[in-house]
């Protein structure tokens, strides 16, 4: 068989006669042109973005309270309640570091690691999720923006612990 | 997060900027204005009980590619979401997203996303249960700024979606 009748039977094979390929005029860049921005526009515009606080704590006070309600919720089954929670929490790990903080985001994503590995919400579970918020609530409260701050780091390691002994725990249990 | 985008765009000159809070003042307005550049954020149901519902940013994708009076089928669109798992970028794509952005996201990752968009703009690609932009990059490697690894392990129920 010739490459040409392998070209054939591929295309009849794939059908291309029923595919088209649209090359549609590219308006945006008749209106904008080339060049790019300088760094200096972009430097600012992320400036911008870390000056909108004031919007990022109603956001977090909503998910905040959506946790609390969904734990309180008897007639969803474990899996739905962490479902839900995580949720929330990728929410407010999608939105912490575009309002600098960071260490939201980091905390959040902490939690998103662990959560989805839990088959039952339990005391220690409870606790956890506790501790999330203590944390997320001391993160905004104290204004702990940046990654570097002792204090914020302080509060990551912590949960982290707490997340280690409840694995350390269920390991020994299961044994 | 339409003001906190708004004020990027202002920065990059763009000053001319129409905001929806839902899929049908979206669409109206997407008809009514025909604008340049659709940014969608994936607007998953906050709903405890409506489970299993697409979500309004993939409908709104959705009637812009296919929907007969959609002014502009071939808009550059971003969808943007927090929920960066892999199976919604590929939703995302399949409804007819040009580019995705996971949050959180920088002032950079959204003019990369936009240079992009205006310097190599992707072809339409017309085919039996599709339309939309060409799913398959054509250069060969994608800019460094877009290779990214699953972000999350958390995969949440098809209710989720």
């Amino acid at each position: 068989m010739t490459n040409k009748d392998k070209d054939k039977n591929m295309t009849q094979s794939l059908n291309l006669d029923r595919i088209e390929i649209i090359h549609p005029p590219n308006m945006l860049k008749e209106k904008v042109g080339s060049g790019g921005l300088d760094r200096a526009v972009i430097k600012a515009a992320q400036e911008k973005m870390y000056k909108n606080e004031r919007n990022f704590l109603p956001i977090l006070e909503k998910h905040m309270h959506r946790i609390e309600n969904i734990l309180n919720n008897q007639r969803m089954s474990p899996k739905e309640i962490l479902n839900e929670i995580c949720f929330s929490i990728s929410r407010m790990k999608a939105q912490g570091s575009m309002f600098n903080y960071p260490l939201v985001t980091e905390v959040s994503s902490m939690l998103l690691l662990f959560l989805p590995r839990v088959e039952k919400i339990d005391a220690d579970i409870l606790e956890i999720l506790a501790a999330y918020q203590t944390a997320v609530r001391a993160i905004i409260s104290r204004g702990l923006r940046g990654e570097k701050t002792a204090e914020g780091r302080g509060l990551l390691t912590e949960l982290q612990h707490a997340c280690d002994r409840y694995y350390k725990f269920r390991f020994r249990k299961d044994r | 997060m339409f003001e906190i985008t708004r004020a990027v765009l202002q920065t990059f000159g763009i000053n001319s900027t129409i905001s929806a809070n839902d899929l049908r003042s979206g669409w109206r307005k997407f008809c009514n204005y025909n604008p340049d550049l659709v940014i969608i954020d994936w607007l998953e149901n906050d709903s405890l009980e409506d489970h299993g519902a697409i979500a309004d940013g993939l409908k709104l994708m959705h009637a812009i590619r296919h929907d007969d009076k959609s002014p502009n089928k071939f808009v550059p669109a971003i969808m943007m979401t927090g929920y960066s798992i892999k199976r919604n970028i590929n939703l995302a794509r399949d409804y007819g997203a040009t580019e995705f952005i996971a949050k959180p996201f920088t002032a950079e990752t959204l003019y990369r996303k936009m240079e992009h968009m205006i310097e190599h703009p992707r072809r339409f690609v017309r085919a039996p249960g599709f339309f939309g932009p060409d799913r398959r990059r054509q250069e060969k490697n994608p800019p460094e700024h877009d290779r990214r690894s699953a972000e999350i392990a958390f995969e949440p129920s098809k209710e989720n979606i």
